[in-house]
């Protein structure tokens, strides 16, 4: 593409009358401090979670290897045993990872459904309740059970859900990191830092 | 005081300075972050103030775009200026937002209409007079007016912030001044009409 008519120079120049024109009122100091200061914590928690998704790939390794050679040895009856998690995700000590077995997985864990952005958008929401509703009907395969770790913890201790998570999503409310509880078709929204829960009706 | 571009320190390699900052916190320090975004956060606000005109959606854009700075920091090699990645990101963002809201159901006029009451100060219509003129203007000279006029950048800054030809944000900058001086009729002087474009 070419411009077949190029600008006179006094064009290609700032139009300060615009310029006036559009200026913009600085943020109150209250408000850049708020940004920033989410800005911040987002991206340090992103940081966090990259160690914690790397810790947890190291853990469920040395716990899957170590069940497996138990497993080979035949004699401990613990090694095709599915996996058993604490309230808030955390795996018990002694009990093979989730990526222990084959079993595993399908037991115990809630099925992730993935990044649904926005949760304040009822676009998003809406999709996410028929993913919830699918995953309640049918078996999906488990992605990224130890990167949901760290969020679903932090989810669970803020929201205390009383019935059985099933299925797991992430997304932001208002820029703010949150996590979605599905319980069969009735879903949750935790806001993570600072806690806020959001019932959503199914 | 408002904000505009002109303080937007290119290449600045001062102990305090953005690329020196940018690295830091690419490195994992938090008060380079902090420091980083608290000296842009205006610019960010202002750019995406202009491109979606209202005030409180502009607000939840520079919270996104803000967040992406943060989370993307790690990403930013050096090769052009800090400020000209922070803009790109700050663009997509709001560009992202824009389209999000345009697909979304409005309960109200997201754009203060004309019927302003007479009782409002002056500068108060001025201001809603330039909101909607600037909602009038297709996106992509929106977009390209407001990096020039507002964030004082460059044609060739511009045209690596937008992944277009330079020939291209040259139009879109005339054309959009063009229509925008149009719709603010005797609040900017008469325009002169551009001879083409290229796209």
């Amino acid at each position: 593409m070419s411009d077949p008519h190029p600008p006179t120079p006094s064009e290609d120049g700032r139009d300060e009358q615009l310029a006036a024109l559009l200026e913009v009122e600085p943020l109150d100091e209250l408000t850049r401090r708020r940004l920033v200061d989410t800005a911040t914590r987002q991206g340090a928690r992103r940081s966090w979670v990259k160690y914690a998704v790397a810790a947890a790939v190291v853990l469920g390794l040395a716990a899957g290897g170590t069940a497996l050679l138990l497993g080979r040895s035949g004699d401990h009856p613990t090694a095709a045993r599915p996996s058993v998690r604490r309230p808030g995700g955390a795996l018990a000590p002694g009990v093979p990872s989730p990526f222990a077995g084959s079993a595993a997985g399908a037991v115990g864990l809630p099925v992730d459904l993935g990044d649904f952005g926005d949760l304040s958008d009822p676009g998003n929401l809406s999709r996410l309740r028929a993913a919830a509703g699918a995953a309640s009907r049918a078996s999906l395969a488990q992605r990224g059970a130890a990167e949901l770790a760290g969020p679903l913890a932090a989810a669970r201790a803020c929201a205390h859900p009383s019935a059985p998570i099933t299925a797991v999503a992430t997304g932001t409310v208002r820029g703010r990191a949150a996590v979605a509880l599905a319980s069969g078709v009735h879903v949750t929204v935790v806001v993570l830092s600072p806690c806020e829960v959001r019932s959503v009706a199914p | 005081m408002p904000v505009t571009g002109r303080q937007c320190a290119e290449g600045d390699v001062r102990p305090d300075g953005d690329d020196v900052l940018a690295a830091r916190a690419a490195g994992g320090e938090r008060r380079a972050l902090e420091l980083l975004l608290d000296r842009h956060a205006d610019r960010v606000h202002a750019l995406c103030r202009r491109v979606i005109a209202n005030p409180d959606d502009a607000l939840d854009a520079t919270q996104e775009a803000m967040i992406a700075i943060a989370r993307g920091i790690g990403r930013f090699d050096g090769r052009s200026a800090f400020t000209t990645w922070l803009y790109r990101v700050a663009t997509n963002v709001a560009l992202d937002e824009l389209r999000r809201l345009a697909r979304r159901p409005r309960p109200a006029a997201a754009v203060p209409d004309s019927g302003v009451p007479s009782t409002i100060e002056e500068s108060v219509a001025g201001r809603v007079d330039v909101d909607r003129a600037l909602a009038e203007l297709p996106e992509d000279f929106r977009v390209a007016v407001v990096l020039r006029d507002l964030c004082d950048l460059d044609y060739a800054t511009i045209a690596g912030v937008l992944g277009v030809p330079d020939g291209t944000v040259r139009s879109r900058i005339a054309r959009g001044r063009a229509l925008l001086k149009d719709s603010l009729g005797n609040r900017v002087t008469a325009p002169e009409r551009p001879r083409g474009d290229d796209e």
